[in-house]
């Protein structure tokens, strides 16, 4: 909203500069934007005027706040006009008086329609506005001051002498002044003579009916729409107009006739002519001021203040409310028509914060003391990210919102139908992820468009899974991971297979959290993954973890040039099975006696197999089995592997002796022979 | 057989004590006790003997192989000990170390994490609540009135006519207040969603930080509009370093009254005005107020037994404005140069 410098000081003598009125008005929350100098020495400040103050869209509102603020009196215009003998001789009839509450309208006949006065026209102009004719100019200028719009029309054009405020017809048409042609219906308020609509009701006038050169007699309207109503209409025509930003956000029941009023004075000084004698007035709604109650001991109370009841009062009479007595340490405060935003106690107490200045209520720091725990979940967090960093992993933040075809692949947890947003931005870009893996993948290609052709990524996040009968859908937080070697390991080559090297980061993340409960790793088919290298992980018998190596398909699909592999992971169950608590155990005393062992077994063998006989073959003194090679090729015959592991036995209250370690190692090769057909390489 | 072995054992400890070098000690391992060597090939024989004398010279066999092999590892030690000491080139000590791999966590995440330390330092307990609301979080229970501009499709994602995509973290205050009484002290960091056109200024995806305190409005316990500048004035200090000014200015939330818009001194002109904050030497930093007495009669709390102030921040702005970054989509590219830069 813009507003000048002498404007302003026409209805309040305040003693400050321009940048100095700027700073007082910032203070009390009209931030002043913007500031410049005009050709005829005034000044125009742009300033933003939060929406609980539609008050403040004028020049008297604004200069009633400096009037509160500098405690300078506030000296509004004058509003008398000397009417003539004749009486008005138009009918108003409201249809839609919920959306219409009141409406006004004065008459002037034999007014001399012309340019307005250069001082006029140069305050529209600094305020953004277009100078027209006398007529249109006093409208607009009423409008920036009283923050009420008003519309003139040419009585003469108006059929039947008649206003009727209605909804618009289907099939009706309306010329809008800026030459708009508009298609009407019913959801449509529009101002209407007894033939057509002449007005889209506080948005624009009608071509037909505007004041023009040739105007002799007009019927000056001031009313009161519906904010709903008006912001409607504005956005479907697109018309977004001085008037219809006022409606929208309320304008003063009272100050419809005020500042018709003030118009027609100011037509009468300027383009002459004879006002009726009476005026229209249709009104439903009744303004009667409320009264709200205001304890000093609450204000003082939730500011943290010591204010006096004396401050408090003049404060709030200076903002144009009324005290009407009240007990001691209560006021009772009539709050004016154009205060919509005022209807409660705390209201009050704003006021007054506002006013006497944020910045100067006392800051404290004396709070009582209060423990908060860490949760459980931001322990696990800042574990995973220590560890994950250390790894050489960055951590990712990408867009929740994702397109259709990415949530079409599955990945933890299964997909279906994703939920989808009415209203997105871009078309397509409509899905809520039920998956990290593609945003992750995405990622990975723009570092490699962008120059780095392998990185490890990481990301934390939720995905989004509708839920049948629950209208919101189950927020699962996920852990995704993208692993790739750093340039130098190539594929394949002996202990840095990347399947592995991504499986050892899942087994060194569990052990970091002490997930409890029964681990097991099992086949994978999932179209992100090869099926040959890839698997899932069950905790406890919960899906934990999908991962593996990404398909060819993928590869193509996100155009990559490398094979990344790639993880995803089941976050709150990582958490629900995290025990980050730790035990001591006492340091054996007696040293361990290891044994290598290398067996050749079936190629359909797996480690796990071979674990666990070790494991179940009831070899006393076994204290770990560790896997150390797996080996194909010269030696071993086709269809089989050698796989080499070495056991450790140990006894906590002596020297276990070497002959001990061979009956247990004995019983352990018999056994691997018996449940697998090992054979001893 | 038998004397063949002891002649055998005979020679090979001879020849250990001749031993002077590593070389010559693998060579009289790899002749007598390889995988080829001497004994292994009267192990090998051992089959073609009857079973009386194979049990006796099997059993000779083993004990030279231990014998020897004892006999090789002092010999290995003696020559250790006395072998010349190598003489290595003098190492380039400029050459590049080997880095460790490093990553890191994300710029936003880190600035998440510094916040909420600070805050947690000040009693503040980190909660969280779901991104898909029900609109009547966003909005009923936050006192935003059923027409509201903020309501309808062009502010607020929609996925179906009360469902949406928080546009503001303060729907975790009620989700928390409704579970729990004062007093109260939590902050809520999470992602939130706009239908915002995206540039270098907005983003459709973004995050805050949302911060409510209440307490009993009684003896000692009240908390008021003193405390939240008391509260934001330490975090501020600490987060922008001890220079750091602050004001408040009057605005207008609608779930709290009085509110404020928090400004900090321009760290970069050191308010003398740039163009970071366009001139007037102050930044935009936050939103924060009293928490409005409709936002407690919402959430079941007696509004004249409790009073509590709320506030809430932006933390893309906030991280753009400590390290200088220019274009908000940086911290969604994820692009390792960005993210290897905090
Ligand atoms: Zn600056």
């Amino acid at each position: 909203m813009k507003v000048t410098y002498n404007w302003l000081k026409e209805y309040c003598d305040f003693k400050l500069s321009p940048e100095g009125l700027a700073e007082v008005l910032t203070g009390a929350g009209f931030v002043v934007a913007g500031m410049r100098a005009t050709p005829d020495g005034d000044h125009v400040l742009e300033i933003e005027v939060t929406s609980n103050r539609p008050d403040c869209l004028g020049v008297i509102g604004i200069a009633r706040e400096m009037a509160a603020l500098t405690r300078n009196p506030l000296k509004p215009p004058p509003l008398r006009y000397n009417a003539g003998k004749k009486a008005v001789e138009v009918k108003v009839t409201v249809e839609e008086p919920e959306l219409c509450p009141r409406y006004t309208a004065r008459v002037l006949r034999g007014v001399k329609i012309g340019p307005s006065p250069a001082w006029l026209q140069q305050r529209l102009e600094a305020v953004g506005l277009r100078p027209i004719n006398n007529v249109v100019d006093v409208t607009n200028y009423v409008l920036m001051e009283w923050s009420q719009p008003l519309h003139a029309f040419d009585l003469d054009r108006l059929e039947g002498k008649e206003i009727i405020v209605r909804r618009a017809l289907s099939g009706e048409r309306l010329v809008t002044i800026d030459g708009a042609k508009l298609d009407l219906n019913p959801e449509v308020l529009v101002i209407a003579d007894t033939s057509r609509p002449v007005a889209l009701a506080g948005v624009m006038g009608g071509r037909d009916t505007e004041v023009h050169e040739g105007t002799c007699n007009v019927l000056l309207e001031s009313a009161r729409f519906g904010p709903a109503t008006v912001r409607r209409m504005a956005r479907r025509f697109g018309l977004k107009t001085e008037s219809s930003y006022r409606f929208e956000r309320g304008v003063d029941i009272e100050g419809v006739d005020l500042a018709s009023r003030r118009a027609t004075a100011l037509i009468l000084e300027l383009a002459g002519g004879e006002a009726a004698k009476d005026s229209v007035d249709v009104r439903t709604v009744v303004g009667a001021r409320h009264a709200v109650p205001l304890r000093l001991s609450r204000l003082n109370a939730v500011l943290g203040t010591n204010l006096e009841e004396e401050a408090v009062r003049d404060t709030l009479c200076r903002l144009g409310f009324e005290i009407k007595g009240g007990k001691r340490g209560v006021l009772e405060v009539a709050v004016p028509s154009f205060r919509g935003d005022v209807a409660q106690e705390i209201d009050l107490i704003e006021e007054t914060a506002r006013v006497h200045g944020y910045n100067n209520i006392p800051t404290n720091t004396g709070l009582p003391i209060h423990v908060s725990p860490i949760g459980r979940q931001e322990r696990v967090e800042e574990r995973v990210r220590g560890l994950l960093a250390g790894c050489g992993f960055f951590e990712a933040v990408t867009y929740s919102i994702v397109e259709g075809n990415e949530t079409g692949r599955a990945g933890l947890f299964p997909g279906g139908s994703p939920l989808r947003i009415r209203n997105p931005i871009r078309a397509g870009e409509d899905c809520l992820r039920q998956t990290l893996l593609g945003n992750l993948l995405q990622a990975k290609r723009h570092n490699q468009d962008y120059g780095t052709p392998r990185v490890r990524l990481y990301e934390l996040s939720k995905v989004y899974l509708p839920e049948e009968g629950q209208k919101l859908p189950m927020e699962k937080t996920c852990l995704g991971i993208l692993y790739e070697e750093d340039l130098t390991v190539i594929k394949g080559q002996a202990g840095k297979d990347p399947f592995y090297a991504l499986k050892g980061l899942m087994e060194g993340l569990l052990s970091a959290l002490g997930a409890k409960g029964d681990i097991r790793w099992e086949g994978l088919a999932n179209p992100f993954f090869t099926r040959e290298r890839s698997c899932k992980v069950n905790l406890g018998g919960e899906p934990l973890a999908i991962l593996g190596e990404v398909s060819e398909e993928i590869v193509k699909a996100y155009d990559l040039r490398d094979t990344p592999c790639l993880a995803e992971i089941n976050f709150d169950l990582l958490v629900e099975k995290a025990d980050m608590t730790s035990t001591f155990q006492r340091l054996p005393l007696y040293p361990p006696i290891d044994r290598d062992v290398a067996i050749v077994v079936d190629e359909g063998v797996t480690w796990a197999e071979v674990e666990s006989c070790v494991r179940e073959a009831g070899a006393k003194f076994l204290e770990k089995v560790e896997f150390f090679d797996l080996y194909r090729g010269k030696q071993v015959p086709p269809g089989k592997k050698s796989v080499a592991f070495r056991i450790h036995f140990r006894t906590p209250d002596r020297t276990l002796t070497g002959e001990e370690a061979d009956r247990a190692q004995g019983l352990i090769i018999e056994s691997l022979s018996k449940a697998l057909g090992a054979v001893l390489r | 057989m038998k004397e063949a072995l002891l002649e055998l054992r005979e020679k090979a400890l001879e020849e250990l004590k001749s031993l002077r070098s590593a070389e010559e000690l693998e060579l009289f391992r790899v002749k007598y006790l390889g995988r080829k060597g001497l004994l292994s090939e009267y192990m090998a024989q051992l089959s073609t003997l009857p079973p009386d004398e194979k049990r006796v010279v099997g059993k000779l066999a083993n004990e030279i192989k231990v014998e020897l092999t004892r006999g090789l590892e002092e010999a290995c030690r003696g020559v250790l000990q006395y072998a010349p000491a190598k003489v290595s080139p003098v190492i380039d000590v400029s050459l590049p170390g080997h880095i460790p791999p490093r990553g890191r966590t994300h710029p936003l995440v880190q600035t998440i994490q510094e916040i909420k330390e600070i805050f947690g330092r000040m009693g503040f307990q980190v909660v969280s609540g779901p991104e898909v609301e029900l609109e009547y979080f966003n909005f009923e229970a936050l006192n935003i009135p059923p027409d509201h501009p903020s309501r309808d499709d062009f502010d607020t994602f929609y996925v179906s006519d009360d469902v949406l995509l928080r546009s503001q973290t303060s729907t975790v205050q009620i989700r928390v207040m409704q579970k729990q009484k004062p007093p109260i002290r939590i902050i809520a960091p999470g992602k939130v969603f706009r239908p915002d056109t995206v540039d270098a200024r907005h983003s459709f995806m973004f995050h805050q930080i949302e911060g409510l305190m209440v307490g009993g409005s009684t003896a000692g316990e009240g908390v008021n509009f003193g405390h939240l500048k008391g509260v934001l004035s330490l975090f501020i200090k600490t987060y922008f370093g001890p220079d750091t000014r602050m004001r408040l200015r009057p605005s207008f939330f609608p779930f709290t009254e009085p509110s404020a818009e928090v400004e900090i001194s321009c760290s970069l002109c050191k308010g003398k005005g740039c163009s970071v904050c366009g001139g007037s030497g102050w930044l935009e930093i936050l939103g924060a107020g009293m928490v409005h007495p409709n936002v407690f009669k919402a959430v079941g709390y007696d509004p004249e037994q409790y009073t509590g102030f709320a506030f809430g921040m932006g933390v893309e702005r906030i991280a753009m404005l400590k390290y200088g970054i220019d274009d908000i989509r940086l911290f969604f590219e994820n692009d390792v140069r960005f993210l290897a830069q905090f």
